[in-house]
């Protein structure tokens, strides 16, 4: 009896070091392998990708594989893997729901790593946020606004909004509507803003300079300026241009009117007196 | 325009090498040092100012006109003032700006432009290439050229299919230059590749005539490169080819 329980306590122990050397064997091939896929990996896409883009991929297969052998690991204890899985299947759908947004995020900023509609550095507006981004990871994008503030937009947001890229162009166009006198010879006046246009070294030669009337508003002919510049210029060149209008406008002796307005009284039996306030004469 | 300098031989060396109490004029770019150790360098868009030890050399030399008023682009586009119908095997010139860099050693102190500065883009909003923009004639021979103040020569050879030509662009981008005995500065010579599609344009480094000397440049390497500098992709242009209509009566 005693005999018996002995034997069959070693060939337990002999069966569990058995399985548990298998279990090892297993869960170094996998190591092994994972370890493999992450050099070979790192050597492809390091030179082709920045950092941000190819160390969550790198990531992302290495501990799939490590989890995968884990659980090879463990058929040899005879532990039912379909059990595991159904199990896993439910704890994957109850950490889905809990955390949907933050895969979400994870999934879009993939999208946005392969896709690329922005870059580090370009000058962009996403969901209403204008300014130059400034970093992009897995799960978020930062953009530093115009005015200075740090701005951290999830990749989900990003990836679902409408994006403009304001550098992903041969050339941007600029525009400048000026308000004239009525008295002003028109001709001269787009004379003028295409001379000044012309003169600038960001305004492009081809697509020409242009200006025309844009409207005949209340108080001034309105003529609207547009050049083309280098994206990366544009702004110095539209503040530069608004600079130098009044400059080359008034050199050419054209006015800009302030508002004015006509009154008539109707029905009005009496003088209107009128009493000037000191100071307003 | 003219190119002045305190010492007239002092044109004859380019690099130009500039001493306490020289200067030099080409175009709008003007370099000068004072006695005192300060350096001054304009042109139309600006000043730059520095003090440099007398003990220490200040040169100037040629380089791309890409970097003046801003680095946006390694090609210079050569708009013909009337297009010019090209030939396989046939050469033209032309003129096309260059730039003045002002060094000390391996440091950029300037860069000038003696020219107006322009830039185009040649072809569409949608893929057209942004390029630097001067307007010269296509001349048969070199002597046909204007007095190239502030400009390079420029020679380009075509090979391929005749065809009307409204202008030609190179990427300028680590191209050297060449100074005759007389002072005047070449770009190297260009091969333009004519086809019914347009035009390939590539720069070589080879010089545009037989006797030209290389210009060298004093210091060693060109700091602060842009990302797209060192492009090398040679200009690429679509020319629209309308064909004589062969059919006959």
């Amino acid at each position: 009896m005693a005999e018996d329980l002995l034997s069959g306590l070693a060939d337990a122990i002999k069966g569990s070091v058995e399985n548990l050397v298998v279990a090892i064997l297993v869960f170094t091939a996998g190591l092994i392998v994972a370890y493999f896929v992450r050099g070979l990996m790192r050597r492809s896409l390091k030179p082709k990708l920045p950092p941000h883009i190819y160390r969550p991929l790198e990531l992302l297969v290495f501990y799939s594989l490590l989890a995968v052998s884990g659980i090879a690991a463990l058929y040899p204890f005879g532990i039912n893997l379909s059990g595991l899985l159904i199990a896993g299947g439910f704890a994957g759908i109850v950490v889905g729901l809990a955390a949907q947004n933050t895969l979400g995020n994870l999934v879009s900023g993939v999208m946005l790593l392969i896709e690329q509609p922005l870059r580090i550095g370009d000058p962009v507006n996403v969901a209403g946020i204008s300014g130059v981004v400034v970093g992009i990871n897995i799960f978020s994008t930062r953009i530093r606004t115009w005015d200075g503030p740090i701005v951290r937009i999830p990749n989900n947001t990003v990836f679902n909004e409408i994006i403009t890229n304001y550098v992903r162009m041969r050339a941007r166009r600029v525009e400048i509507a000026i308000g004239v006198h009525y008295d002003t010879d028109i001709d001269k006046a787009i004379e003028t803003v295409k001379r000044l246009m012309e003169s600038h070294p960001l305004c492009l030669v081809n697509p020409s300079p242009e200006a025309f009337v844009d409207q005949y508003a209340d108080s001034a002919i309105v003529i609207k300026m547009r050049c083309w510049a280098p994206p990366q210029a544009w702004f110095a060149t539209k503040i530069e241009l608004q600079t130098r209008l009044k400059k080359a406008l008034d050199e050419a002796g054209i006015k800009i009117p302030y508002p004015q307005l006509d009154l008539h009284i109707i029905d009005q039996e009496e003088d209107l007196r009128v009493r000037m306030e000191k100071g307003l004469e | 325009m003219p190119i002045h300098a305190s010492d007239n031989e002092l044109l004859l060396r380019v690099p130009w090498r500039i001493e306490a109490g020289q200067w030099i004029e080409i175009g709008d770019a003007r370099v000068e040092r004072k006695d005192n150790g300060d350096l001054e360098a304009c042109d139309r868009y600006g000043c730059a100012t520095a003090r440099i030890p007398r003990s220490q050399p200040v040169h100037a030399a040629p380089i791309p006109a890409i970097y003046r008023v801003l680095t946006a682009t390694p090609y210079i586009y050569i708009d013909f003032e009337s297009s010019v119908y090209i030939e396989d095997g046939e050469d033209y010139w032309a003129l096309a700006p260059y730039e003045v860099e002002v060094y000390v050693g391996d440091i950029a102190v300037a860069r000038l432009s003696p020219v107006e500065v322009k830039f185009t883009l040649v072809g569409d909003i949608v893929d057209g290439i942004l390029a630097r923009y001067y307007r010269s004639i296509a001349a048969y021979t070199k002597e046909e050229l204007p007095d190239p103040v502030g400009t390079a020569v420029v020679r380009f050879i075509v090979r391929g299919t005749s065809i009307l030509l409204p202008g030609v662009g190179f990427n300028a981008v680590n191209t050297r230059f060449y100074v005759d005995n007389t002072g005047l500065i070449y770009y190297p010579a260009l091969t333009v590749e004519a086809s019914n599609g347009g035009v390939v344009v590539k720069t070589s480094s080879d010089p545009p005539l037989d006797g030209l000397r290389e210009v060298v440049e004093v210091r060693k390497a060109r700091r602060h490169i842009a990302a797209f500098l060192q492009q090398t992709q040679p200009f690429v242009m679509r020319v629209q080819v309308q064909r004589r209509s062969l059919t006959t009566q």
